[in-house]
């Protein structure tokens, strides 16, 4: 079991109940680990180079995303929030592929000249 | 090939885009991979590093264009608008390719001098 510390966990209860506040249904709740930064994010007056990943599952009305965002660009131990659609729900469409187009007829007009 | 470009550079700067463009046209050797179908990638998500970061070049990170990915125009704009969701997130780095993936397999048509 990874070292969990209890700031990460009060933090975590305070997002999710602010989710539940502003009216969403919490689905699922992953850890995608804590690990080193791609880049050195400065946030809050202060900058980062490890962080923990968390990914929250829910459904909630448009309009709330507006309030939870500005939420959590306030709340000190949160560096990045993304509020993202959920990629299940698009559907999928079935690609062709790249389809050979006649690029003679973009070059010049193929009308009958005298 | 090599002569009729050496013939335009010697003429006047307004013709030598038009017989650049014909040289072009009359070269078969495109790099349109048609055989790797786009639809192998079905859902793009933001999360998968490992996908994303074989579009990538392994030296400054910049997203490979149509030419050398191959794919067709939708899915290069999914993938490339998933590339800078990821960045941005925080979960690819921008400047580099994460040196964990640098001995993937290479799905794009670029060779580097070694």
């Amino acid at each position: 079991m990874p070292p969990t510390h209890p700031e990460t966990a009060a933090a975590l209860k305070r997002t999710i109940e602010a989710l539940l506040d502003r009216g969403a249904i919490v689905r699922d709740l992953e850890n995608l680990g804590e690990r080193a930064l791609p880049y050195r994010i400065s946030a809050h007056s202060r900058q980062h180079s490890r962080g923990g990943y968390f990914l929250v599952d829910f459904y909630a009305p448009p309009t709330a995303v507006e309030s939870i965002m500005e939420y959590l660009s306030r709340d000190i131990d949160v560096i990045r929030p993304n509020v993202v659609k959920h990629p299940l729900t698009q559907e999928v469409k079935e690609c062709g592929g790249i389809v050979p187009v006649p690029l003679e007829e973009k070059l010049y007009s193929m009308k009958k000249r005298k | 090939m090599a002569a009729l470009v050496a013939v335009c550079s010697g003429l006047g700067r307004k013709k030598t885009p038009f017989v650049r463009a014909a040289v072009c046209l009359t070269d078969p050797g495109t790099h349109a991979v048609l055989w790797r179908s786009c639809s192998q990638y079905k859902q793009i998500t933001s999360n998968e590093d490992l996908l994303l970061s074989q579009f990538i070049s392994p030296f400054t990170g910049c997203i490979y264009g149509r030419h050398i990915t191959g794919l067709c125009g939708k899915k290069q704009k999914e993938i490339t608008k998933a590339i800078k969701r990821a960045q941005i997130m925080g979960f690819m780095p921008v400047t580099y390719k994460d040196p964990a993936y640098l001995k993937d397999p290479k799905v794009c048509n670029i060779k580097y001098r070694e």
